[in-house]
């Protein structure tokens, strides 16, 4: 009533007073103060005319008495009061302050009398309808707004505005909302001014005491509003926005926001709550959609209502102090994040998965700020869901057919876009850096360029062989290997050959496009990346440290690791590599430890944990199987191990030494046990599924959450010992007559060879025992066997990632035990005789890996020789007299083992060596160092190939050349070809089977893997860049690169076309059209944009671009030829892959001549 | 990225030597930069062998279509074979060195270097680089000074240079041309006597010294006083000297020092990347310890 007249009438008043007298304007407000006094009164007698405290309490005691003779006011006093306010208001506002910023009068006397607190108390008594409050606050906002002086100093402007304020603040929600409009809208103005003049803090601080905490109250009435829709959001949030900001340079606001409010909480559960009024399911439209872009998200209000909320949190973010950031971050991971989004990327239907993942795409598109971004990639790259880290979920789940593989492939399109090292690391680079697919040539090639584009001419040379490329040239011989030109003289061949004309000049001019876009591309990562921390080039991060405990040791896939084993020579397999990662520099092992996060270290180091450390080895067994299986076979489950929780270090070199030790003669049994014992496997699965049941039952019991020191597993260590005990004979005897030898021997090299050869006899021999056994133990009942934690930690999953039909039964940690039940009964003995082997052969002393692998050896020996030990029971068992019974506590500690050690060198012959028994990582790492060595003379005798790579071939006897051979010499050739089967991670091996695939996938398919390659073939990283365009045959057939991806697409092609002897002109004239539209469109599109990249044709008349080239027309357009639809892919597929080819190699030759990111004098740019 | 105003240059002549040909069949595209008007240009033949010698024939490579591929794109192998020789030896930072690929031919590069020590100090050598066209399966490339410099192995009559005898067999992937570029510097500053192409020189080095030094000065002041003419061969991009002229290369020295300032590309779209919280020296995601991330 009395304001909003006011308020409408003075926008559009346009009187000012500035030719008035200043008192003049006095006089006239105190007369009209004076007036409104008098009206007030006239319906307030009781009322006493001294400060607000008093009056209230004076309202308090004749609150009741007074209500009755309030009775309304006269209509014509209400209006005469409404107009003395617009006038006192007025001149309230246009005053101006007096000398040095002192109190202009009118302003003095406001303060003096109250009266803005009368006024506010005056309308709070007369029933504080909606409307007195609405005019209440357009009356401040008009004050704060247009005042010249700085009201907002003064304490009796400030507490009744506060007042009013807290009385707005139960404001429900209203008929229409207008209160809440203006309430946010007076908040947001309030806190502009705040911002504007910071000495106004002091009074909101300093009101605190007295208003009740004026400040949260700021604050906290906007909290509300935060996730609102509407302009009423919007203003809340830029307030808020304004208040972060000033939280940045006031360390008290930040600390009362991030202690005493509830805003960080709000926005992150806020967040939660929009998430899940998302649609579960989106509808899609067509088959080849796979990402949400703008258009499509516009169409969903619950979505953009989203997106506007995480750009204010992105918002928040960027502005607020610190400690709020943080705040906010961690509410959003712990609050949303992990609650809310993991479980909803692991949801049962496919539908909902692949709307989870397409939303998640949406996200990291659209969040702006670095920090909030990081919280998003920690949480796919760290987090674990049911043990398995998101980003393998992910990776998984890429080689699923239906369209949740698209989606996600669109997804890893984002995260390679980010060019985040983090991001890369996890995904690409931990599997390259230790160097194990390249030999040493090869890495040393790294750094050098390939200044001839000898990778690109092949690239190209795997066009098709009908493709219509330009054969201008009659000259070109028949044969093939090489091309004859013509000398310069012919100018008329040299003019026109490669210089494209007639009507395929769209075939090859679009290959300089190629080369546009690579450059840009190229240029592009490189700016990108420069602030990432190390080059990835062989050297640094320097290949040795990482080698032996990064996922390079990973097996898997079956076939390649039977493939690794025949192409190389039996020694070098038998004893592994060599663990490097006990170099004596203990930063190096705090690395290797730690990179065992995750799917980092193999299934075989995370046996070991059985005895440490709580962990779940089926699950981790499993997610060996699983990565296994989903590099090789697609299949979905795509769990991977969890991270360990470290234990003591040494334990951790002892388990890396072990596992090392033990994959290596492992890995040689492979080839000869598989066939037979996974058909056993298949013949068993269903016993095996229950028994595993109990293995997995007992390791939750087991680990640390339920502590009670019970048996493990049961049913694992019951077939164990069945195992070991009735083919302990045959082991023990070997493992005895080996022992003996090689403790004659001094020739180490002879002893491996034998070793090796007896290897593979004992295990081929307990494997047939072991199968048998199985059979006939599967109706054995429980018993209190206590596991040997190293038997079950010895479930290896090497030879055992069994067939494809094996793995995919398993869909869950259940299955998977299956084959490495098979395993450890194969490897355990290996690894006990392995160790006995680095035991005995330097002769120091000992170290806690022979002591646990002691137990199992103890199993065997206690079946011919029963022995008082903990571990062994020799046939006791009525039932089944091969059923050790001891109990073993599965965290045993060392003295047990010492002692049984103890025994068990007694019981084979040989005396234990009683030196000092410490857990002595320095000697134990030596005496590794030492076997390493003699190891290395020994393959260097064997004369394990070399396989240089062709492109360097000349001999180098001069120059620097020279030198680099001789110092990597030095250096790599001993440790470099020593450890396990290199593996360049389920990422890109996943992506290369998706691309070997092409001619089968959907168009969309085709389009993301193709240009999610392209992309990560421009990135500057030698150890990348090499790995994918590099043409060399790699040293282990296990690694297959894109290149022979390629080449074997290629063949696909030729074979498809060569059974339809039409199809070749139907692709071509398919591919014509495509690329006629293609340039078409690029053409139309840089002339509309008018682009600085398009140069202006300066020889024409007018120099514009537009009247310069003619515009072919559409209709020109070579027409598109009828494709049957289902052919429409294939079709598609071909026409890519050549393009693709194109497109590598122009990348390949950009690379060629880019400028190293890493060199001096891109530095000094 | 543009290192060296050269660099840019000689980027675009690929790009001219193609527009040219497309240019009168179907109009320009975006990529394709302008036409300058200084002709058609000369296009190099076609090397011989275009083709990598060693193929690796176990990986089935299909025998009919290494015509037709090569055919189109042989020139672009030669092409960015001869950039990239010329970014290493951007990269080799050679002292005194300085070469510019011509406007007409990636063949033919323009140099000219400054001897700063020795007996031919302060000399101050235009020379030409001719490489083979089948480069880099060729001969060793030629090297021709302008002006025929007073030295053992600069023949007298045509100014070139005995490269051969350094490089007695070109070897792909193991010389580089820039190898032949510090080998004509190095001959200033040791001089062989051996098998001279100016024999004259080579005795007077053995026998006289003092007349050595005398015609050796004579020369330098000789080449140096034909500094300022115009470049023996017509190109665009040949490397032509000329006094000090504050209008023209004030600016330019300006421009280089200031350099310096990356010029930042547009950056399309408002997505964050560059992004690393890897603490150097590790390789472990997000173990940066200090908080702020870097973008």
């Amino acid at each position: 009533m009395m304001a909003s007249v006011v308020v409408g009438g003075n926008r559009k008043k346009s009187l000012t007073l500035t030719g008035v007298d200043p008192e003049t304007c006095m006089i006239v407000f105190k007369n009209h103060w004076a007036q409104v006094v008098k009206i007030l009164e006239k319906h307030e007698p009781s009322r006493s005319s001294s400060g607000a405290l008093s009056f209230l309490s004076g309202h308090h005691s004749s609150s009741s008495a007074g209500a009755l003779r309030l009775g309304p006011i006269p209509p014509d006093e209400a209006s005469a009061v409404q107009n003395y306010v617009e006038h006192m208001l007025f001149l309230l506002m246009e005053e101006d302050a007096g000398q040095g910023g002192a109190m202009g009068p009118i302003l003095e006397f406001v303060v003096l009398e109250g009266v803005m607190e009368r006024l506010f108390l005056w309308s709070l008594r007369r029933q504080f309808t909606e409307d007195m409050k609405l005019e209440q606050l357009r009356m401040y906002q008009m004050l704060l707004c247009q005042a010249k002086q700085p009201l907002l100093h003064h304490k009796p402007i400030l507490r009744p505005l506060m007042m009013l304020l807290a009385s707005c603040a139960g404001a429900a929600v209203d008929s229409g909302g207008v209160v809440e409009a203006e309430l946010v809208l007076l908040l947001n103005q309030l806190c502009v001014a705040l911002v504007k003049d910071p000495s106004v803090l002091e009074l909101f601080f300093h009101t605190s005491e007295d208003q009740g905490a004026a400040n949260f109250l700021l604050f906290s009435l906007l909290i509300p509003y935060t996730h609102r829709q509407g302009l009423v959001g919007q203003q809340a949030r830029d307030a808020l926005l304004v208040i972060m900001s000033l939280s940045a340079s006031e360390p008290r606001v930040a600390q009362h926001i991030a202690e005493n409010t509830y805003f960080c909480p709000v926005l992150a559960t806020g967040l939660s709550g929009l998430y899940s009024s998302l649609p579960a399911r989106l509808q899609v439209y067509s088959e080849d959609w796979h990402c949400l872009d703008q258009g499509d998200w516009q169409q969903v209000p619950a979505l953009v209502h989203f997106l506007h909320s995480l750009d204010f949190c992105s918002a928040v973010t960027k502005a607020a102090h610190p400690s709020i950031c943080s705040q906010l971050l961690n509410y959003i991971y712990n609050g949303f994040l992990v609650p809310v989004l993991a479980p909803a990327l692991h949801k049962l239907t496919v539908e909902e998965v692949m709307t989870t993942t397409a939303y998640l795409d949406l996200f990291l598109r659209s969040i702006s700020e670095p920090a909030l971004l990081q919280t998003f990639l920690s949480f796919i790259l760290l987090h674990t869901h049911d043990n398995v880290h998101i980003l393998d979920t992910l990776v998984s789940r890429v080689n699923t057919p239906f369209q949740l593989g698209t989606v996600s492939l669109a997804l890893f399109r984002t995260l390679i876009g980010l060019f985040c090292e983090d991001v890369m690391l996890q995904l690409v680079f931990r599997y390259l850096i230790p160097c194990s697919h390249l030999n040493r040539r090869q890495r040393s090639s790294l750094q050098l360029r390939d200044c001839y584009s000898s990778s690109s001419t092949l690239f190209l040379l795997l066009m098709p062989s009908w493709c219509p490329v330009y054969f201008h040239n009659t000259n070109t011989p028949s044969d093939s290997e090489q091309i004859r030109w013509p000398k310069a003289e012919d100018l008329s061949v040299s003019d026109s050959v490669g210089y494209c004309r007639g009507s395929d000049f769209l075939m090859d001019v679009n290959y300089l496009q190629y080369l546009w876009e690579a450059r840009q591309a190229i240029s592009n990562s490189h700016r990108a990346c420069r602030l990432w921390s190390a080059p990835y080039d062989g050297i640094n991060p320097p290949p040795q440290e990482y080698r032996s405990d990064t996922p390079a040791d990973d097996i898997d896939d079956e076939e390649e690791l039977i493939k690794q084993v025949k192409s190389n020579s039996i020694c070098s397999l038998v004893i592994t590599p060599p663990p490097l990662a006990l170099s004596p520099t203990p930063s190096s092992d705090t690395i290797s430890i730690s990179n065992q996060t995750g799917r980092g270290s193999s299934a075989l180091e995370l046996e070991w944990d059985d005895i440490f450390a709580d962990e779940d080895v089926t699950l981790s067994l499993n997610a060996a199987l699983a990565n296994g299986s989903a590099a090789g076979e697609g299949d979905k489950c795509g769990s991977s191990p969890a991270p360990p929780p470290l234990p003591p270090r040494h334990i951790q070199e002892m388990r890396r030494s072990a596992t090392k030790l033990v994959r290596g003669s492992y890995v040689e049994e492979s080839e000869f046990q598989d066939d037979v014992l996974v058909y056993d496997l298949v013949a068993q699965k269903d016993t095996k599924a229950a028994l595993l049941e109990r293995i997995k039952a007992a390791n939750r019991r087991s680990r640390g959450s339920i502590s009670k020191g019970q048996p493990v597993s049961t049913a694992v260590t019951k077939t164990l010992s069945t195992m070991w005990t009735t083919t302990g004979r045959t082991v023990m005897e070997t493992v005895n007559s080996i022992m003996l030898t090689r403790r004659r021997s001094e020739d180490f090299a002879k002893d491996e060879r034998r070793r090796s050869e007896d290897y593979s006899k004992i295990l081929r021999r307990r494997s047939e025992d072991c199968v048998r056994e199985l059979r006939t133990t599967k109706e054995e009942e429980e018993d209190e066997i206590r596991i040997v934690g190293v038997g079950e930690s010895h479930l290896f999953t090497n030879g055992f990632h069994g067939k494809n039909h094996i793995i995919n039964k398993f869909d869950d940690t259940d299955g998977a035990i299956e084959p490495f039940k098979q395993n450890f009964s194969v490897n355990d003995v290996t690894v006990c005789v392995n160790h006995m082997h680095t035991a005995h052969q330097p002769r120091t002393h000992h170290n806690p890996p022979h002591m646990q692998c002691l137990e199992s050896n103890s199993v065997p020996n206690g079946h011919f020789k029963p022995e008082p030990q903990k571990l062994c029971s020799s046939s006791s068992n009525a039932k089944s007299p091969n059923l050790p019974k001891k109990q073993v506590p599965n965290n045993d500690n060392d003295n047990n083992f010492l002692s049984q050690y103890y025994e068990l060198m007694l019981s084979l012959g040989v005396e234990p060596d009683c030196d000092d028994i410490t857990d002595n990582i320095c000697t134990f790492r030596s005496r590794v160092q030492q076997l390493r060595q003699k190891l290395e003379e020994e393959d260097e005798e064997l004369g394990t190939d070399f396989a240089f790579s062709s492109s360097w071939d000349d001999v180098d006897d001069e120059g620097e050349t020279a030198v680099m051979e001789e110092e990597h010499e030095g250096e790599e050739s001993r440790s470099s070809r020593k450890h396990g089967v290199p593996f360049t991670g389920p990422f890109i091996s996943v992506l290369l089977s998706r691309l070997e695939n092409l001619l089968e996938n959907t168009i969309a398919v085709n389009l993301l893997v193709t240009g999610i390659l392209a992309q990560l073939a421009s990135y500057p990283q030698p150890l990348l860049r090499s790995f994918l365009l590099s043409t060399h045959t790699p040293n282990h057939t296990s690694v297959r690169t894109l290149y022979q991806v390629l080449v074997s697409v290629h063949a696909q092609i030729e074979r498809y076309v060569a059974d339809r002897p039409d199809y070749p002109a139907l692709v071509t004239q398919a591919w014509r059209f495509l690329l006629a539209k293609d340039q078409d469109a690029k053409f139309r599109e840089c002339l509309q944009s008018h682009d600085g990249d398009f140069i202006l044709d300066a020889s024409l008349p007018n120099g514009s671009v537009k009247n310069a080239l003619p515009l072919p027309p559409l209709s020109v357009l070579p027409p598109c030829p009828t494709i049957p639809p289902q052919a429409k892919s294939r079709v598609f597929a071909i026409v890519l892959f050549a393009e693709f080819l194109k497109e590598l190699a122009a990348i390949a030759q950009e690379h060629s001549i880019s400028p190293d990111c890493w060199s001096e004098e891109a530095q000094n740019i | 990225m543009n290192l060296n105003p050269f660099w840019s240059m000689s980027a675009n002549t690929s790009r001219k030597q193609r527009s040219d040909e497309e240019q009168s069949g179907h109009g320009e595209q975006r990529a394709s930069p302008a036409r300058l008007p200084f002709g058609k240009k000369q296009l190099p033949p076609i090397p011989k062998n275009a083709a990598p010698i060693t193929k690796p024939t176990s990986m089935g490579t299909p025998a009919q279509s290494a015509n037709g591929t090569h055919a189109s794109y042989g020139p672009f192998y030669l092409e960015y074979s001869l950039l990239a020789e010329f970014t290493l030896v951007i990269k080799q930072k050679l002292p005194g060195i300085y070469v510019q690929p011509s406007y007409k031919s990636a063949l033919m590069w323009f140099g000219v270097i400054f001897i700063r020590h020795g007996l031919y100090q302060d000399g101050v050598f235009k020379f030409t680089v001719y490489i083979p066209d089948n480069y880099p399966d060729g001969e060793c490339p030629k090297l021709v000074f302008d002006i025929p410099v007073f030295h053992p192995l600069v023949d007298p009559v045509s100014g070139e240079l005995d490269v051969r005898r350094a490089f007695t067999k070109w070897r792909r992937n193991h010389n580089h041309i820039w190898q032949v570029l510090m080998y004509a510097r190095t001959v200033f500053y040791k001089i062989s006597t051996t098998e001279p192409l100016n024999p004259e020189a080579a005795v007077l080095y053995e026998r006289d010294v003092q007349l050595f030094k005398s015609k050796v000065v004579d020369s330098v002041r000789l080449c140096n006083s034909h500094l300022f003419d115009q470049p023996k061969i017509e190109d665009p991009y040949a490397i032509s000297f000329s006094p000090w002229n504050p209008a023209v290369h004030d600016e330019a020295k300006e421009k280089m020092f200031a350099y310096k300032r990356r010029p930042e590309e547009h950056h399309k779209g408002t997505q964050v990347s560059g992004l690393s919280w890897v603490k150097p020296g590790s390789t472990q995601p997000f173990s940066k310890e200090d908080n702020p991330p870097q973008s």
